[in-house]
């Protein structure tokens, strides 16, 4: 069980880990704007230091990266955290990714090119969730 | 009587007091068989009546007994005739060589009431006898008479082949060339015999002997029943010898008809059947029981009744018909290919007694021909058909590799437009502050994003380009560059190391260039996808005596040989359903064989791949023309 008590928006840290660095900064800046924690990672070992490390409450996470995948870094992170929020981003929706993506705990699952707004929303929902409990 | 000195000394006619006496002769024919007498106590008794009288009395006596001996010599004849009928009908029917031999001991010896019977085999020229088989005869005599070799009575029949007469000894005591043996036979209580040679065809090859244990005197008519019954015996010998001669290849055949694996079928020449084998009941189905007898139209389908006539006829005409193609019919109405070998069965004089036909079930090979032609005709059917499509074959997997392409491009193309859509959201919500200096970095960056897609766009475009097969130099380091660009796009082979070892100062290879393009294009797919945890791709390319090699090498799973002779065929693949054409290896195959090229596989199970593409160098005269 996480020992932080969440009690602002402020404190809610959300990793971003894409290959392209320039989404990376770019989403980084929008979740900033937002008035969440933003870090970014462009490798899933990156990813997965990251996570050890910075305990991110949120992670949004592209499935196709070179060296450790996507899927690989969202099984690690249920591991380190159970409670941690997975949004899992692809470019091309693929079923079965998308089904053992849901198995593994993400609680979402965006396709490229991303929609600022709704992916907002979806996290919205997940910050909403965390700050109940 | 007392005055006739013929009459002094006969003490009994003086004891009787004997006085007179009448004789006349028995004469029957011109022979004296007797005398009639007729004694008186009183001198002179007899007038010439009494002696007319008596001369009458004799005459019907005579005749009365020469009936009476002619009477009885038929009988007895006869007696003899019967016995030896018999004896020789006993002989004969005897067909075992051992048990014909006893027959002649036992019947022999009944016909001329002897039981001491011996029957001496010899051998041609040297007389020597090589067998005998006796009746009453000790063993020490045989061995006696075997001992003396050419020198016996026996042995004279065969030294010399015109003796035919018996040899008859009455009594052995008295004066004959064979004094020699007379000690032996006297040992043997042996006093007289009769020896009569058994011949077959102009030659003795024994004697019959006879023997008894007192002096005898023989007829020449026992001589004659005697030599009739050798003959009979003679006879049967030589029977029982053919037979046993004769009886295992009889035996062979018979074993041979009950097991062949034809139809083997005797017919009369009415055309019942006489023998009908194992194997005619298992082709046909009709047990012997219901065919042995019977004419066998029920064999013949009607369509080839006149052709059975036909082959009956020229069988009757004593032709052999050799291996026949026709149909037959079994039981059920079935009709099968059979093919059939007549011929006629002759008697011992060369008439026709019958005819053999053997039928042997062809139906299976002529099943086995007719699929082999029509198999045929779909393989020359199938060779048209894949040329057509091996044409068609280069250009679908040429698509197919386009379809795996796109959805690796398609990610590809999704980042950069992903990075645009993002930074223009980004910049629409004022999230940066659109100062002139972000604006211009924003839409710098962009624009790069812009130009990758481009490019994306235009590595397809090369590789999708419908061309006409056209031949010119083409430059395999290149090739191979421009490939690793067009797939580098794809993140995993960013695991994969990627070597490139070109030698320098390459020749160029003559070919079409989409073409090629294609081919490496799949070696390297392949490599790739045999590394799906990350490798090594050796790309290398080097000179050799006027060819060009290039060789696509990986560090992956390797092929294992049951695998590698088949890695060209075409739809053989190893990919998971859906993932691979099965094409990829046999187009490149036959575009490297079209461009009068090699391409070769080397592998080891689990120590990678090595795909080998040689070429013929491009010489530079070529080039420069």
């Amino acid at each position: 069980m996480r020992e932080l008590q969440i009690t602002r928006k402020g404190l809610i840290k959300i990793l971003v880990d894409d290959d392209e660095p320039k989404v990376c900064e770019q989403v980084k800046l929008f979740f900033q704007s937002k008035g969440y924690e933003a870090t970014t990672a462009t490798n899933g070992e990156e990813a997965i230091a990251k996570l050890k490390y910075e305990r991110p409450h949120l992670v949004l996470l592209d499935v196709r990266m070179p060296g450790v995948n996507g899927i690989e870094v969202l099984r690690q992170a249920k591991k380190l955290d159970p409670a941690v929020g997975v949004i899992m981003v692809t470019a091309v929706q693929d079923e079965e990714v998308f089904k053992e993506a849901l198995e593994e705990g993400a609680f979402d699952y965006l396709t490229k090119p991303l929609n600022l707004t709704y992916l907002e929303s979806r996290v919205s929902v997940k910050v909403m969730e965390l700050l109940e409990h | 009587m007392q005055r006739d000195q013929r009459w002094w000394n006969h003490a009994w006619a003086k004891a009787e007091g004997l006085r007179s006496f009448i004789g006349v002769p028995l004469i029957s024919g011109e022979k004296l068989v007797g005398v009639l007498n007729c004694l008186s106590r009183e001198p002179s008794k007899f007038e010439e009546e009494d002696i007319r009288l008596m001369e009458a009395l004799a005459s019907e006596a005579a005749i009365a007994l020469e009936n009476a001996r002619l009477y009885e010599g038929v009988v007895k004849r006869s007696k003899e005739l019967a016995g030896l009928v018999e004896a020789s009908r006993r002989v004969a029917s005897e067909l075992d060589l051992k048990q014909t031999l006893e027959a002649i001991l036992d019947e022999g010896g009944r016909v001329f009431g002897t039981d001491r019977v011996g029957l001496w085999f010899v051998r041609k020229e040297s007389g020597e006898v090589f067998d005998v088989i006796a009746r009453g005869l000790s063993e020490e005599h045989l061995e006696t008479i075997r001992y003396l070799k050419g020198k016996t009575i026996v042995s004279q029949y065969a030294q010399d082949p015109s003796l035919s007469q018996p040899t008859v000894i009455e009594d052995v005591s008295h004066g004959s060339q064979w004094e020699h043996q007379q000690e032996i036979w006297l040992r043997e209580g042996i006093r007289s015999l009769v020896v009569i040679p058994m011949r077959a065809r102009g030659e003795t090859f024994g004697v019959l002997a006879f023997y008894w244990g007192k002096t005898k005197r023989f007829s020449g008519e026992e001589i004659a029943l005697g030599q009739a019954f050798a003959e009979q015996a003679a006879i049967a010998i030589r029977n029982a010898q053919i037979y046993a001669d004769v009886r295992p290849m009889r035996d062979r055949l018979e074993t041979l008809v009950e097991n062949a694996g034809d139809a083997i079928v005797t017919l009369d020449p009415e055309g019942k059947v006489l023998s009908w084998n194992p194997a005619a009941e298992r082709i046909y189905g009709y047990p012997a029981s219901e065919m042995v007898g019977e004419t066998p139209h029920c064999l013949i389908p009607e369509e080839r009744m006149t052709e059975a006539l036909a082959i009956r006829e020229r069988l009757n005409q004593g032709k052999v018909l050799t291996l026949v193609e026709t149909e037959r019919r079994r039981k059920g109405g079935e009709t099968f290919d059979a093919q059939i070998t007549c011929s006629p069965l002759r008697g011992p004089r060369g008439e026709v007694t019958g005819h053999s036909i053997i039928t042997r079930d062809i139906s299976e090979r002529k099943k086995i021909e007719r699929e082999l032609a029509s198999t045929n005709d779909e393989l020359q059917k199938m060779v048209e058909e894949l040329h057509l499509a091996q044409e068609v074959a280069i250009r679908s997997e040429k698509l197919a590799s386009i379809g795996t392409l796109v959805a690796g491009v398609s990610h590809e193309i999704l980042n950069p437009i992903n990075n645009l859509s993002v930074a223009i959201q980004v910049l629409q919500r004022g999230i940066v502050e659109k100062t002139p200096e972000n604006l211009s970095e924003a839409l710098g960056s962009m624009q790069e994003e812009v130009g990758r897609v481009v490019k994306i766009a235009d590595n397809l475009l090369e590789f999708s380009r419908q061309k006409e097969p056209r031949a010119k130099p083409v430059e395999l380091p290149h090739l191979l560059d421009q490939i690793i660009d067009l797939i580098s796009h794809e993140t995993r082979l960013e695991n994969i190391e990627v070597v490139r070892e070109y030698a320098p100062d390459l020749p160029e290879v003559l070919g079409d260039e989409d073409q090629l393009r294609q081919v490496f294009f799949n070696l390297i797919q392949n490599a790739r996808d045999a590394m799906p945890s990350g490798g090594r791709l050796v790309l290398q390319t080097k000179a050799k005596n006027g060819w060009v090699g290039a060789s696509v090498q990986d560090t992956g799973v390797g092929i294992p040989r049951e695998v590698r002779e088949k890695v060209f065929d075409p739809f053989f693949s190893t990919k998971p359903e859906g993932k691979g054409t099965g094409l990829g290896l046999a187009v490149s195959y036959g575009i490297i064989e079209a461009h009068k090229g090699n391409l070769t596989v080397e592998s080891k199970d689990g120590e990678g791949a090595t795909f080998r593409v040689e070429l013929p160098a491009l010489r530079k005269e070529e080039g420069n023309a």
